[in-house]
């Protein structure tokens, strides 16, 4: 093992609960491929700090902090992988419901056809904070590199508790973090995952370009399904890639 | 005629948790190199740097004439039955490099005693054969012929005995055969006079210049049992040796009695005024405003008789003064280790070997420290840190790494350039690998977050 550098992978997640639930099955790959969770503690794109700079920028900025952490530079990751909650942003305005009487801490409530709503207050509110997060992720699926890395974007819908658990949201706090751990117990294994997310209820079907266009359509961001399966095959074809051509890449003197 | 004998490099097998190392010491091949003999060895826990310490401390104890400590026998990897250390050397003579050699032991676990000792060594002109004293406890019949008595010369029946019997007194009693004072009277007495030169050389640079501060006598001080230092002065031929070393007793003894000064003999007392002048000079631009002082409060009868003197020791910080006892640990430490740096500065014949420079340090002081001993200092100076702060600071040749590889336990960087920050390519390197070994075994954020986790859910189980 002389003089080989070993690449990494890069997934910005929004928070913990998602390095929780699947760091464990995707660090069985760390002999080949060291695995990283940048959280950027809560959704970018709603930030207010964010609010004038392009998704290109965000994401970039968040890429160039974690190198400088642990000292790292681009020819050292392979791949830049960003998860994100779906959160029915790509539904219509109409969709968004204005239903007094649900009863929720926050004043909203997604069901499987719409967003339930407590006033109009809040209807503004969410098409707002939809219209801005859609916006970005229009432009980061059709982005394939950032800080000369290669990147893509996967998605959970309606929101990673939901792919995992099939339930609606719970509130914010402990609850999330035991049921993450107990799903990363059930699916520590690498394969194991790789099956959860290829199963019927979950796994969109189609090129990574094809998966985005489903989420877009109709009412499928509130739905249960994402394209995360993606990232994994990738991942193994990576690995393959890597014991095929002996080892990992040669440093330069 | 000034002699200078420089520490080359060393091997280890074996030993502790290596299996095998070597280093090589920098800038000891030009003989007129007075700086940048700063070697910092840097890694991981458990990887191999305390243990090339005790390597040092094991070599020193030998050839300075003592026996080996108890619980040496730990000292030897696990399941080997014995352990090799390989010190080589070089000798200068005003400016000229004269000769090179080693000494090698094997030391055996069971037994705890040399199994095998060689001391070789070399003129540095052309063609020339190494000289070779070898001992070997199971030599039998070669014995006298690996020691360089050859038989036709005919040796006296008393020498010959003399060193049968030495060699089961060094057995028994664990210390070295070679440099046993018996055996440098029998070379005497034989006229062997260049070997006896090079032992006598040895033994007097280890005696004298040679200083190794271990975890051991840190905790000393931060036990607060006592503050050792080393005394370091220089005499008429402006050559320092140590004058002393001893303890200054800082610990409470009597709760009553807190600031009691302490009974010590005239002579320390008059060491420790010099020590204490000699370090005021440098304290208060380590440590800001500090100084030491030493006063006497009146003679007193020791225990045996003689007649010593009551000493107080105190720190003074401005206008403030108080007993030495009542300063920070950081601050007794660098008092402990400043008289030896000192001498490193200074004498170009010392070798320093600290484990754990950094601990209770402020980083930025020990930066500009190490910077300045490397640059300027004359002496030879090994020391193993946690602190990547000093890879900003020193170059590419003054810094070793352990690795995982317990058969290549130490390693230099390659691939430094001139603009490279090597604290920056260690970072990296730990993570992505790159040189010729990996430095550091697998840990991540995420693990450790989760083990915490894991480990706080461990219930106490009720029958």
């Amino acid at each position: 093992m002389s003089r080989t550098t070993k690449k990494f992978i890069v997934l910005l997640v929004e928070g913990i609960t998602e390095e929780n639930a699947l760091a464990p099955a995707l660090k069985e790959m760390e002999a080949s491929l060291n695995v990283r969770f940048k959280i950027m503690d809560g959704d970018p794109f709603t930030d207010d700090d964010n609010k004038k700079k392009s998704s290109k920028n965000i994401i970039g900025s968040l890429v160039a902090t974690f190198k400088k952490r642990y000292k790292l530079q681009s020819k050292d990751i392979a791949f830049i992988a960003q998860l994100t909650d779906a959160d029915g942003v790509f539904v219509e305005e109409k969709e968004i419901t204005i239903a007094p009487e649900i009863d929720s801490d926050d004043g909203k409530m997604y069901e499987l056809e719409m967003i339930k709503v407590r006033d109009a207050k809040k209807k503004e509110q969410i098409h707002r904070r939809n219209r801005i997060k859609k916006e970005h992720l229009i432009v980061l699926s059709n982005t394939n590199e950032i800080a000369s890395c290669p990147f893509q974007i996967f998605y959970f819908s309606r929101n990673l508790e939901h792919v995992l658990f099939g339930t609606p949201v719970l509130g914010v706090g402990q609850d999330k973090s035991d049921e993450a751990w107990e799903f990363s117990e059930t699916y520590a294994s690498f394969e194991s995952l790789k099956e959860f997310f290829h199963s019927d209820e979950i796994k969109v079907d189609g090129y990574y370009d094809e998966t985005w266009d489903y989420i877009k359509a109709d009412r499928h961001s509130l739905e249960r399904n994402s394209n995360f399966h993606l990232l994994l095959e990738w991942v193994e074809e990576e690995i393959a890639y890597l014991e095929r051509i002996g080892g990992l890449s040669v440093e330069n003197n | 005629m000034q002699t200078n004998i420089n520490i080359t490099h060393i091997e280890v097998e074996n030993f502790k948790n290596i299996r095998k190392g070597s280093m090589a010491f920098p800038n000891v091949e030009d003989p007129l190199a007075e700086k940048h003999k700063v070697l910092g060895l840097y890694g991981q826990n458990g990887s191999g740097k305390t243990a090339i310490v005790q390597a040092f401390k094991l070599l020193k104890c030998l050839i300075t004439g003592k026996s080996m400590l108890q619980g040496t026998e730990s000292l030897i990897f696990h399941d080997e039955r014995a352990a090799m250390l390989k010190l080589s050397f070089s000798i200068v003579v005003d400016g000229l490099l004269v000769c090179t050699g080693f000494y090698q032991i094997v030391v055996e676990k069971e037994d705890t005693y040399l199994m095998k000792e060689i001391i070789s060594y070399k003129l540095a002109k052309k063609y020339q054969r190494a000289n070779v004293m070898r001992y070997e406890f199971d030599a039998g019949n070669a014995f006298l012929e690996d020691l360089g008595f050859s038989h036709s010369q005919g040796m006296p029946e008393e020498d010959r005995i003399e060193l049968l019997v030495q060699r089961k007194r060094a057995k028994k009693e664990k210390n070295s055969f070679l440099f046993s004072p018996e055996f440098a009277e029998v070379l005497r007495r034989q006229n062997r006079r260049s070997e006896l030169e090079i032992l006598t050389l040895l033994k007097n640079k280890f005696h004298a210049n040679v200083v190794i501060i271990s975890s051991e006598e840190i905790g000393y001080i931060y036990s607060n049992l006592m503050l050792p230092v080393s005394v370091h002065l220089a005499n008429k031929s402006k050559t320092s040796g140590v004058i002393g070393h001893f303890g200054i007793d800082i610990s409470k003894r009597d709760a009553q009695d807190l600031d009691a000064p302490l009974q010590i003999t005239q002579e320390e007392f008059h060491l420790t005024s010099k020590l204490f002048e000699q370090l005021n000079l440098i304290l208060p631009a380590l440590v800001p405003g500090l100084t030491m002082m030493l006063q006497d409060s009146g003679s007193q009868t020791l225990q045996d008789g003689s007649s010593g003197v009551r000493a107080e020791f105190l720190a003074k910080r401005g206008r403030k003064v108080m007993p030495l006892f009542y300063e920070s640990d950081g601050v007794k430490k660098i008092i402990s280790i400043l008289s030896v740096l000192v001498a490193l500065f200074n004498n170009k014949n010392m070798f320093v070997v600290i484990d754990e420079l950094d601990a209770g340090i402020y980083e930025f002081l020990l930066g500009e420290l190490i910077d300045v001993l490397n640059r300027y200092g004359k002496g030879q100076f090994l020391f193993t840190s946690h602190n990547l702060r000093l890879l900003e600071v020193l170059n590419r040749e003054n810094l070793m790494f352990t690795t995982t590889n317990e058969n290549n336990r130490f390693i230099t960087f390659k691939g430094v350039k001139q603009s490279n920050n090597i604290r920056d390519l260690y970072l990296r390197a730990i993570q992505v690998g790159g040189q010729s070994e990996e430095v550091y075994a697998e840990t991540d954020l995420f693990k450790i977050r989760r083990a915490f986790e894991r480990a706080g859910r461990v219930e106490l189980n009720h029958e």
